[in-house]
């Protein structure tokens, strides 16, 4: 009896290792969060939970950073513009600056960008909620130059994490890549294990 | 033929194999392309931006003059203020940016403005600027003067 089962439960063993090797670990779990977020609408969102079902596809910005934030809207766009398969992948963006960024500033953005409002959501919200938010995936955004001009206005750059990340149809970050230089078949790839 | 003759006769080709090797590549190329004796200003784009938000622009400049020549400052009617900054990565890993001030162009030499690194900040647009629209800026070089060029948004 033992010879006969012996190579099944060597071939179950393989394939049990091989199914938890595709699979990526949990990066970050947010399934039992839900962090109370602004869209560009002003329309409230439960972040992540609103997205449950889906693919999410995260990036991180400010609308004053005009060199690496639209690098990674630029990703997530060619992303959605390139996936064969788009019905179950959405895309959100969230402003680690939301003193500046309102909803009415994040829909502006994203009209500048052209990005489908079918497929994008802009998420803002009061700085306590964005903060914690943020901490819960590991994403750093601190004010870094500030400058006043002639007529006392203060302006300001920030320092922050250059990051993508795509999560689970549970609000779970499988996927985490440097946001403006990963080529997108990388995150397509990703996406379709998901699947 | 004397034993001497064809000792230079054998050496002479190496010798002059050696020396031209002592030229890098970059040296090579130099030497094969004449100085066009202009300042080039190419690959001029801009990204979009809402009124009263920011944008970048990118350009490559040649200079193509016996000078060296520094950027020391852009303009542009389209926006409050605009400054060459340099996105960097700082030493805890975050994406930064920081004004690069002036801008020194070799004599033969590109410098390249492009995403992630050089760019021109354009602050505070004063209209929308969309894909397929362009805008103007003035550069300011301390050698070459003003040289206006046109960015196509994109």
């Amino acid at each position: 009896m033992n010879k006969f089962y012996f190579p099944g439960l060597i071939l179950l063993a393989y394939s049990l290792a091989v199914i938890s090797c595709n699979s990526p670990e949990v990066i970050h779990d947010l399934s039992k969060d839900s962090f109370s977020l602004l869209n560009q609408d002003s329309a409230s969102v439960q972040f992540p939970a609103d997205f449950e079902g889906d693919i999410l596809v995260v990036g991180f910005i400010y609308t004053h950073c005009p060199d690496v934030c639209p690098v990674i809207t630029a990703k997530l766009n060619n992303i959605n513009n390139q996936l064969e398969n788009k019905s179950d992948v959405h895309f959100a963006e969230i402003s680690f600056d939301p003193a500046r960024d309102t909803p009415s500033v994040l829909k502006n953005y994203m009209q500048s960008f052209n990005l489908d409002p079918k497929k994008f959501t802009m998420l803002t919200g009061d700085s306590v909620t964005v903060d914690s938010a943020l901490n819960k995936m590991d994403i750093l955004a601190k004010i870094a130059y500030t400058k006043t001009n002639e007529e006392g206005k203060r302006s300001y750059l920030m320092n922050h994490t250059n990051r993508i990340l795509v999560m689970d149809q549970r609000g779970r970050v499988r996927f985490e890549y440097p946001g403006s230089v990963v080529p997108e078949k990388n995150v397509i790839e990703d996406i379709n294990r998901l699947r | 033929m004397t034993e001497r003759t064809i000792y230079w006769i054998f050496w002479i080709p190496i010798l002059l194999i050696m020396v031209s090797g002592c030229s890098s590549p970059q040296e090579k190329q130099k030497q094969q392309q004449p100085l066009s004796g202009d300042l080039e200003i190419t690959k001029a784009w801009a990204r979009p931006a809402s009124r009263g938000a920011n944008s970048a622009a990118y350009f490559t400049i040649y200079n193509g003059t016996s000078d060296p020549d520094t950027l020391t400052g852009i303009k542009s009617e389209d926006t409050a203020k605009a400054e060459v900054h340099e996105s960097y990565v700082t030493e805890d890993g975050l994406s930064g940016m920081r004004p690069a001030g002036t801008l020194a162009i070799p004599s033969g030499d590109s410098l390249l403005l492009q995403p992630g690194s050089f760019h021109v900040m354009l602050m505070g647009m004063k209209r929308n600027i969309a894909v397929g629209d362009s805008i103007q800026l003035q550069l300011q070089f301390s050698g070459s003067g003003s040289q206006t060029i046109s960015a196509g948004i994109r």
